[in-house]
């Protein structure tokens, strides 16, 4: 168990923007007769492709936050979409999925994470779109 | 439209058959006429038979093409173009001589397309699915430098994607065009072009109301 939790703001962003939110652990010790195995949390933004294609996958630069001695957090973070990176996309080739991980890093033990859903919308759309492109015909923005 | 932030692209010429057929024919006629000087007439003319059906098979469109007119260019925003906006791009022709252009048509298409390559074993497959199309068309006239014609696209806010390369995955837009005219060649030749991750003015809130 991580004992992580996630909460976006808004599980749309922007190319050039931003995904904001806050993160949690529950504390798993006391912190004075016993400390937690558990050192930091780590908040990576990364994008995969998947279809037909060999995958591509690259990651944004991440966030990382020291815990408490009793292996607690509650913090808001702010990670950067970078501007030159795809929109989220699910065509009949190929998707391009943007997850958002936030993993714990344990002492001498395989490091537990969580993972939340992220859809990358062009610049100006994060009103317009809250699924990937293309987008059906019976979707569209109005002007 | 500010020459800084233009530039003309370069196109993928759609040759086709032409440059094979082409050599070929260099080919075949050098040997001709090594074969008339050494007396071989008959072996000359069975050889110049063939370089004229190639030149045959070309078609006089494709020769006047290759003849009569340089590549043409297509004046487009170093930027690139946002999602739903409606940019007009220059088309520009130059001949190879001084030729009369009469007033003529742009036509062709805008095209977005899905690539994606994949390896299976030491062999690189590609597929490609074309997401999006629509015909455009343009009006052109006669200039001093050549013909000079406008296209107005229309790129789709939700169909297709800005554009990407991701390596093995891509989406790309691109521009088909041609000329319909007296005196004008009939091929055609396709331009890339870069679809920005951003949407039209157009299309951001409360701007539609002024």
């Amino acid at each position: 168990m991580s004992g992580l939790t996630l909460y976006l703001d808004s599980p749309v962003a922007e190319v050039g923007g931003f995904v904001a939110g806050e993160v949690h652990r529950a504390p798993d010790a006391d912190g004075i007769t016993d400390d937690s195995r558990a050192r930091a949390v780590r908040l990576t933004l990364s994008y995969h492709t998947e279809g037909r294609g060999d995958e591509d996958s690259r990651s944004a630069p991440g966030l990382e936050f020291a815990l408490e001695a009793h292996g607690g957090l509650q913090t808001r973070f702010e990670l950067a979409v970078p501007g030159n990176s795809p929109i989220s996309y699910d065509g009949r080739l190929l998707r391009v999925l943007w997850t958002l991980e936030a993993r714990v890093d344990l002492k001498l033990a395989r490091d537990p994470k969580i993972e939340a859903s992220v859809v990358v919308v062009p610049r100006g759309g994060v009103s317009l779109y809250d699924r990937p492109h293309p987008l059906p015909s019976t979707i569209r923005p109005q002007r | 439209m500010d020459d800084s932030r233009t530039a003309t692209v370069r196109l993928e010429p759609n040759v086709g058959f032409t440059r094979p057929v082409l050599g070929a024919g260099v080919l075949v006629g050098v040997l001709a006429m090594v074969f008339a000087v050494t007396g071989n007439w008959l072996a000359a003319l069975v050889l110049l038979g063939v370089v004229a059906i190639a030149l045959a098979a070309l078609g006089p469109n494709r020769l006047r093409a290759i003849f009569g007119w340089k590549r043409p260019e297509l004046v487009v925003d170093r930027s690139g173009y946002a999602l739903g906006s409606q940019p007009t791009l220059v088309y520009l022709r130059k001949p190879r001589r001084l030729t009369d252009v009469s007033d003529c048509r742009i036509v062709g298409k805008i095209v977005c397309v899905e690539r994606v390559t994949y390896q299976q074993g030491t062999t690189s497959h590609t597929e490609t699915h074309t997401v999006f199309e629509q015909q455009v068309q343009g009006s052109g006239e006669g200039t001093s430098d050549g013909l000079r014609g406008e296209v107005v696209l229309d790129i789709s806010a939700h169909a297709g994607a800005p554009t990407f390369d991701l390596g093995d995955n891509e989406v790309r837009w691109s521009v088909e065009l041609g000329t319909v005219g007296a005196r004008l060649p009939r091929d055609k030749h396709t331009f890339v072009i870069d679809v920005t991750a951003a949407l039209d003015e157009r299309y951001l809130p409360g701007l539609q109301d002024l």
